[in-house]
């Protein structure tokens, strides 16, 4: 009876939850992802407040696979997609800057998502002599 | 056997009498995509002219949460369409779509997908048997020629996009039960984008099954409304062999249509449809649209 009882208040938690979805505002955050080798990680922090359609900038950070900030970065190419729609965006007003006195920081202005939803940044970078890739999920509001 | 040819000769009457849009429609022609012009059996050509706005774009996200938007804050459309029967039981129509995409600084015109599409009615409606549907097979297809997407130059503002991107063909099947005032169909189509390349890569969008539940009232001869639901699912994209997670669609649609005859050759439309509009919804997108059609018809 108590286990009944258990699973009805669960599933009713479930729909309350599911019905919840809609309508639903989507939530920005930032975000990491570990490159394909795992010759590192990368980290995604939005320096302003995660918006589509108008430039945002963030801080890039690169950690070598034993946690620390890795030494040497380079031929960065910052992508951003769209997986479910198979699409891009425009790249033409993107700047990476390195942020000085760090080897692992860097500053990505002018990125543009054209549309809400659900993206990732698709990344290339040679850290600490080895080129790899990396992807992080990213939620446009 | 004198029984039987009443019946026929009373059911022949109809087909050639003003009762005609009463008896025929269908299902899923209410619903205001594609498909919008339904030739009856005694009609030879037809005509049709819509004007429609959609507005209220939000994306939907793979867990069904809403966010921005991508392209123009209002989209204003313009679709001519043709219609030529072959038989009693066949006709073809080409509807060629234009849009007008207004942004939030300026607008873009342009032509979208043609549509060719027939039908073929395999059960004709019996005036003596209201409990017999009319089932019509249908087969349509969508040549790709408009910009997607995947090849705006307006990378940005994306307001140069009036098309999908892909090819697909169409098949389906609509049961109408259209002989007494109250009215009700059903009908169930599928859709396969054919795969396109696009700078290198390889995409090939997922089967799209489309549900249409439509329910209906004749209040008088020349009025009749329709009201629908319409619940449209896709397997998602595959790019270059590999499928992507989470890109399947669904979308749960309403529409509501006011159909008025002002004779017995001509039919003014309005019906208003909002996309993702109850239920559970992913990966697509959020809309009001409004349009105002006009038919008109050549009988032989
Ligand atoms: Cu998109």
């Amino acid at each position: 009876m108590k286990i009944k009882g258990l699973i009805l208040v669960a599933f009713m938690g479930l729909t309350a939850a599911h019905c919840g979805d809609q309508g639903n505002n989507v939530t920005a955050s930032n975000g990491s992802g570990s490159s394909a080798l795992n010759h590192y990680t990368a980290k995604l922090d939005w320096q302003s407040p995660l918006a589509a359609r108008t430039p945002v900038s963030a801080k890039l950070t690169f950690l070598a696979s034993n946690g620390l900030p890795a030494q040497s970065v380079s031929n960065i190419k910052f992508n951003p997609w769209m997986p479910s729609m198979g699409h891009g965006t425009s790249t033409a007003d993107q700047r990476i800057t390195a942020v000085s006195g760090t080897s692992n920081e860097f500053l990505v202005t002018g990125i543009f998502f054209s549309m809400g939803g659900d993206w990732e940044i698709q990344l290339t970078a040679t850290v600490d002599g080895t080129t790899d890739q990396a992807a992080i999920a990213v939620s446009v509001p | 056997m004198l029984k039987l040819a009443a019946k026929t000769v009373a059911a022949s009457l109809i087909l050639g009498c003003t009762l005609l849009p009463k008896a025929f429609g269908c299902a899923s022609c209410g619903s205001g995509g594609d498909d919008p012009l339904i030739l009856y059996p005694n009609e030879r050509d037809k005509t049709f002219l819509a004007l429609g706005r959609t507005s209220g774009f939000r994306n939907v996200n793979a867990s069904g949460g809403l966010a921005t938007a991508g392209g123009p804050n209002e989209r204003e459309n313009l679709t001519l369409a043709y219609g030529h029967s072959f038989s009693l039981r066949s006709f073809a129509t080409i509807t060629v779509p234009t849009f007008r995409n207004v942004g939030a600084e300026d607008a873009v015109s342009g032509v979208g997908d043609p549509l060719i599409a027939t039908r073929y009615t395999i059960l004709m409606p019996d005036i003596t048997e209201p409990l017999i549907p009319q089932v019509q097979l249908i087969a349509s297809f969508k040549p790709s020629q408009a910009r997607s997407v995947h090849n705006s130059k307006d990378s940005k503002e994306l307001l140069d996009i009036f098309g999908t991107g892909f090819s697909d063909a169409r098949a389906g099947i609509d049961i109408w039960f259209g002989q007494t005032a109250q009215k009700f169909g059903l009908a169930q189509t599928i859709t396969q984008p054919l795969t396109r390349t696009y700078d290198g890569v390889q995409y090939r969008p997922g089967l799209t099954a489309r549900s249409t539940a439509t329910t209906g009232y004749q209040w008088t001869s020349a009025v009749k409304t329709l009201i629908g639901v319409n619940r449209e699912q896709n397997l998602g994209l595959t790019v270059d062999g590999v499928h992507i997670g989470s890109s399947e669609q669904l979308n749960h649609s309403i529409f509501v249509t006011q159909d008025y005859y002002p004779s017995v050759s001509q039919l003014i439309r309005f019906t208003i449809s909002k996309q993702a509009a109850f239920g559970a919804n992913k990966n697509t997108a959020q809309s009001s649209t409004f349009t105002l059609a006009f038919q008109r018809t050549i009988r032989s």
